[in-house]
């Protein structure tokens, strides 16, 4: 009884679980408490505070051959926070190292008013004292030239309140990948025969100091089917199904279950395959996903403006390398320059899907997400922008701001479309490619229809290296996965064991010619020119693009590790 | 030929055989086949599977933090190839010590009907270890053919008798809403302090079920319940030391678990000495007497003994061995015994969490006698024999993904001749008196601590003290100081023990070291030491914050519930 009695009166008094709405008010009430309060002698004033605050509902679960994995389902709330200190013209931010006036912090699953109150006393006291410091860093180092653009576009606010997306059940997540899984063989032809799901469901609430306050919706749902086959040579290879969609729009789990099966069955199929005996240098297709992956890895990252931050010089190394004084401060995007053919044209609209994961209304900082007319005529006209400026894009923010709570969000790739000024059939970029070939010398041409994925690569016990479409020297092609050769008769002979050597963001300006249009998606890693170390992790993007024929690419033979190959014949069922 | 005999083992029980040995048995079978087939069998082969189901509840200013549950399968395969005198697990030397080690974290199904994908699991790691060792052993053999001879030549593993021992192993769960109930009013009472910065209440229940097969004929189902609650409150000083106070409770059933009632008191007088210690001076440098409480003692004995007479140790040439040429010799007073013996779950009426019934090499948990009378005896063995050890006593250890090493259960110290906390605390202001001091230390409490073993860098030890107060020799009251460690080295530190309470604590706690993290306990009766060095602690730079801590709602301000 006593037991009871203390249950009932704890109930009573213990803090009552706050409403979004009171989220909200309470944030509203701390932006305003800690500008008025916070300050330093002789620091610069606090002019922008920004929280966001995540408050969602994730359940993921992994299942191989039919049996689960592992699973966990718990809500995931987190408060990021923004301060500046300056001015727009020259603040804190912009300027390299992790003390850079962006942190955050895990909120408490059951979110009471004093816990909200005293998670954003931490994270604004200590972000604060950071961004302080880091202002006098930059100040020391870093003197801006006439032209300097400034660190931030202020007096842009939004308020608004949409729609709360509903979630998914631990247990449909189980199913799903349970039931998925069930897809790949027992016959003992797969390596690797896993699935994740993982889903993401809630709201995004963002509140500043300029006024904005905003809820928006989050849905996402990620499922990956990977597989892996050993050829008799000992090489490994891997291919997956990736659906980024709402839960309603997901295929039923029976096609799901069917769509693994043809994965794995064509997998298996692949590892039978001849290797690629020589060099060879001259045309290549790119049809299907091919194409998705090629624009991703040459295209993209010379369409996002937001310049690189200013390297902050550590006795180890410069931290944010890229940033140029003489140039636009940016290494990979550059206005006017081409990178397509003339006559194409290129434009990113996160509006365009409204259902789609890589979808949104309103971006990271609380900025209208826009049409953004990229490429024109072949040549780089407009650059996708955050709230950074950039001398040579005065407009400004064209809301792409994109990036994880607690850092910098830059101005990135969601939904892009290529567009060729004339497509052909697939027949005729064929016979194109075909009569390219002759001047090289061959009988035949390459054509490719799918890449491995390099995270899904990287679930072998080996652990496959993750580059991501990024190397040493620039950016990479992964390996093929789909690759023919296709002679004059149509026919298509399956190769393996090959791999593009020396591939240049300038083979899209040699592209030769589209075919029909193809989708794709994928999860693009949080930071410009990062990496991605998990195949559930990252931005949902979506790209549309011409399948094309480049006139010359490299493709060298890759030698396999016999030492990989199992000594033990695999188990069946 | 003993490799192939004990393939032939058949276990006694099998009716009692689960589906997951089931599956074990079999792979390990099949893969045999093709080993024996390939010509290269491993002479030793043992799998093993850790069922892991485990509830987390955090709860934080008066709120839930978190509450996680999480149910895990892992596979463990130690393999070896060659012969138990030299075999691919030798230690490898120079550049080709830089080879990737085969053990590492297998996440298994955790469902098992049907079973093909845990039997697809365990085949592919089981091949990738055989593939690994066929390479290892040639470059152990070049290795051990071009350098020099090691130190101490010993064989790589002892082979032993199978023990069958199916036991049943129940998960136990506790009322999680009852729990989060009350941690969140223990979180609540633990930031009723406008000086506490962060604070914290955890419950930790974790179950554990291991399938362990070899192909010496060992079957084992083995496991337990570990529970653990605890609180911890946090803050910022004026200075800039970042404090925090945690105290825990480890208990082998979860009806042991404490009432509301002790944990609310355990969180104030945390809550309380967090707020004792932000107003407390930091100490200074000192070499003087120092008193050790039961618990500071057993950390001290566990750093500065227990890691040193771990047998694998003495293997490595790169290993300081400080006690390999004392075995027979004294190396402590001789009122004191030390022992480690896994097989006891309980002391003093606390639960200990170095019990265990079977290591990871599957051994029988055993008391391994260290010290006797202050004499050194012998060494905490796992299978990898020492040429004066050839036997394992149970201490095969390791935490998932790792290999097992000889490490610590429950440390014991015994003194034979023991005196009163009184007398122990005149007799070290007589030691202060002595050695012409204003002040001995008491050390109260401790957080932990960590020992470097090897021969580059200094062989000392650093034990972290939490609480820790001034002995005035004048008479004045006991003061309460921060920032101090105490440190040194093991040879000196042992000699300078002259006397033991009576009254042993119980430390219990998780250990790190080569094979991963294990939990431990150490007891120990508090010490008088005649002279030990205090060095100051690590110091943070950041200022408290700038604003007050904002207030705690009254209770029913707002209306409960909301759109969640």
């Amino acid at each position: 009884m006593t037991a009871l009695l203390a249950l009932v009166v704890g109930s009573v008094l213990a803090d009552p679980v706050i409403t979004h709405e009171q989220q909200r008010a309470v944030l509203t009430e701390e932006i305003a408490r800690h500008q008025q309060q916070l300050t330093l002698p002789e620091a610069p004033p606090l002019y922008h505070l920004r929280y966001q605050l995540l408050d969602f509902e994730q359940a993921q679960a992994r299942a191989s051959f039919g049996s689960l994995v592992l699973t966990e389902s718990s809500p995931f709330l987190a408060l990021g926070v923004e301060v500046r200190v300056g001015d727009p013209a020259f603040d804190n931010t912009n300027y390299g190292g992790w003390e850079s006036g962006f942190g955050r912090l895990g909120l408490p699953h059951q979110l009471t008013e004093r816990a909200l109150r005293q998670a954003c006393w931490q994270l604004t006291d200590s972000t604060y004292k950071e961004a302080v410091e880091q202002y006098a860093r930059k100040k020391a180092a870093f003197t801006p030239p006439p032209d300097y653009p400034g660190d931030f576009q202020a007096g842009l606010s939004r308020d608004g309140i949409y729609d709360h997306v509903p979630g998914a059940t631990e247990a449909w997540v189980q199913d799903l990948a349970r039931s998925t899984s069930t897809g790949f063989p027992t016959d003992g032809s797969l390596e690797l025969g896993t699935v994740i799901v993982a889903t993401e469901q809630g709201s995004r609430t963002v509140i500043d100091s300029e006024g904005t306050s905003l809820q928006l919706p989050h849905s996402e749902i990620i499922l990956r089917a990977m597989a892996h086959a050993r050829a008799d040579d000992g090489a490994l290879l891997s291919d997956h199904h990736s659906w980024l969609l709402r839960i309603d729009q997901l295929p039923s789990q029976e096609d799901l279950a069917a769509s693994a099966a043809v994965l794995a069955k064509d997998l298996v199929t692949w590892t039978q395959a001849p290797t690629l005996e020589d060099e060879y240098v001259g045309p290549v297709i790119f049809e299907d996903e091919a194409a998705v992956d090629l624009f991703r890895a040459l295209l993209v990252g010379q369409l996002e403006g937001t310049p690189p931050p200013i390297p902050f010089e550590a006795r180890f190394g410069a931290l944010g390398e890229g940033f140029s004084l003489a140039g636009d401060g940016s290494t990979g995007a550059r206005l006017n320059r081409r990178v397509l053919p003339a006559g194409w044209s290129a434009a990113d609209d996160p509006r365009v899907e409204p259902f789609h994961p890589a979808s949104f209304v309103i971006d990271t900082e609380g900025t209208l997400a826009q049409r953004v007319d990229l490429v024109q005529d072949g040549i780089v006209r407009n650059l996708l922008m955050s709230r950074v400026p950039r001398k040579d894009m005065p407009a400004g923010t064209n809301g792409h701001a994109r990036g994880s709570l607690g850092t910098r969000p830059a101005g990135r790739v969601a939904m892009l479309e290529v567009t060729p000024n004339r497509r052909v059939s697939r027949r005729k970029l064929h016979k194109k490619a075909l009569e390219l070939g002759k001047a090289y010398g061959h009988d035949h041409v390459i054509l490719v229809r799918r890449f491995q994925d390099d995270t899904v690569r990287a679930q072998d016990r080996s652990g496959a290296s993750v580059y991501d479409f990024l190397g040493d020297d620039g950016p990479r092609l992964p390996p093929p996965l789909v690759l023919y050769k296709l002679y004059s008769d149509g026919r298509e002979e399956p190769i393996r064991g090959a791999s593009f050597a020396r591939v240049d963001r300038s083979a899209l300006r040699d592209i030769v010619a589209a075919g029909p249009q193809v989708y794709g998606r994928y999860l693009a890693p949080f930071e410009p020119g990062g990496a991605n170390f998990s195949p559930i992790v990252g931005m949902p993007t979506a790209l549309w693009v011409p399948e094309v024929l480049v006139e010359e690419l490299e493709l060298v033979p890759v030698s396999a590790d016999p030492r990989s190959k199992p000594a033990v014949p695999a188990p069946t069922q | 030929m003993l490799a192939h005999l004990v393939l032939l083992v058949i276990p006694t029980t099998l009716a009692q055989v689960s589906p997951i040995e089931a599956v074990l048995d079999q792979e390990l079978a099949r893969a045999m086949a093709t080993f024996e087939q390939r010509g290269e069998p491993p002479y030793y082969t043992a799998l093993s599977i850790e069922e892991n189901q485990k509830t987390r509840i955090v709860a934080t200013a008066g709120t839930l933090q978190s509450h996680n549950d999480q149910h895990v399968a892992f596979l463990d395969v130690d393999l070896r190839l060659g012969s138990p005198d030299l075999d691919s697990t030798h230690p490898l030397r120079g550049m080709s010590s830089l080879r990737e080690e085969a053990r590492r974290t297998v996440n298994l199904p955790i469902e098992h009907d049907p079973d093909y994908p845990l039997r697809h699991a365990v085949w592919k790691e089981l091949d990738a270890h055989w593939r690994d060792a066929v390479e290892r052993i040639v470059v152990v053999r070049a290795n051990k053919n071009v350098k020099v001879e090691e130190e101490l030549p010993a064989p790589d593993f002892e082979l032993r008798e199978p023990t069958v021992d199916r036991q049943e192993v129940s998960f136990e769960t506790v009322d999680d809403a009852a729990w989060t109930e009350i941690l969140i009013r223990v979180s609540d009472r633990l930031d009723a302090h406008p000086r506490v910065h962060r604070s914290r209440a955890a419950l930790t229940i974790e179950n554990e079920r291991e399938t362990f097969v070899d192909t010496e004929g060992t079957r084992l189902v083995h496991g337990g319940t570990w529970a653990r609650v605890g609180v911890s409150a946090s803050a910022t000083a004026d200075d800039g030391d970042e404090l925090s106070i945690s105290r825990s409770m480890s208990f082998r059933a979860v009806d042991g678990l404490p009432s509301e009632q002790e944990l609310l008191d355990l969180a104030e007088q945390a809550r309380d000495l967090l707020v004792a210690q932000l107003d407390a001076p930091r100490g200074q440098p000192y070499r003087g007497p120092v008193l050790l409480g039961g618990k500071a003692a057993a950390v001290f004995f566990h750093e500065v003994l227990g890691h040193r007479v771990e047998g694998h140790r003495m293997k490595f040439d790169s290993d300081g061995k400080t006690f390999l040429e004392y075995v027979g010799r004294p190396i402590l007073p001789p009122f004191l015994d030390i022992y480690d013996d896994p097989t006891i779950r309980s002391l003093s009426g606390e639960d200990l969490n170095g019990f265990y019934a079977y290591d990871d090499e599957g051994v029988p948990a055993q008391r391994a006698l260290v010290v006797d009378d202050g004499v050194l005896r012998g060494f905490l063995m796992s299978r990898s024999p020492l040429p004066d050890f050839p036997h394992t006593n149970g201490h095969g250890r390791r935490s998932t993904g790792k290999a097992p090493s000889s490490r610590m259960g429950n440390t014991i110290v015994e003194a034979s001749e023991t005196v009163s906390h009184d007398k122990l605390r005149a007799m070290l202001l007589d030691k202060v008196r002595d050695q012409g001091l204003e002040y001995g230390l008491y050390v109260e409490e401790i957080a932990g601590g960590f020992t470097m073993t090897g021969r580059i860098m200094p062989n000392s030890f650093n034990v972290r003290a939490v609480t820790t107060y001034k002995v005035w020799a004048d008479g004045r009251p006991d003061e309460l100081i921060r920032g101090v460690d105490l440190v040194g080295t093991p040879l000196v530190a042992f000699g300078n023990i002259v006397a033991a309470g009576d009254d042993p604590g119980v430390f219990n706690g998780t250990c790190g070291a080569g094979s991963g993290w294990v939990p431990v306990s150490a007891i120990s009766p508090s010490l008088l030491v005649e002279q030990v060095e205090f060095q100051l602690k690590e110091k943070g730079a950041d200022r408290p914050p700038m604003l007050p801590k904002p207030d705690a709602p009254p209770p029913g301000a707002q209306a409960a519930g909301g759109e969640r």
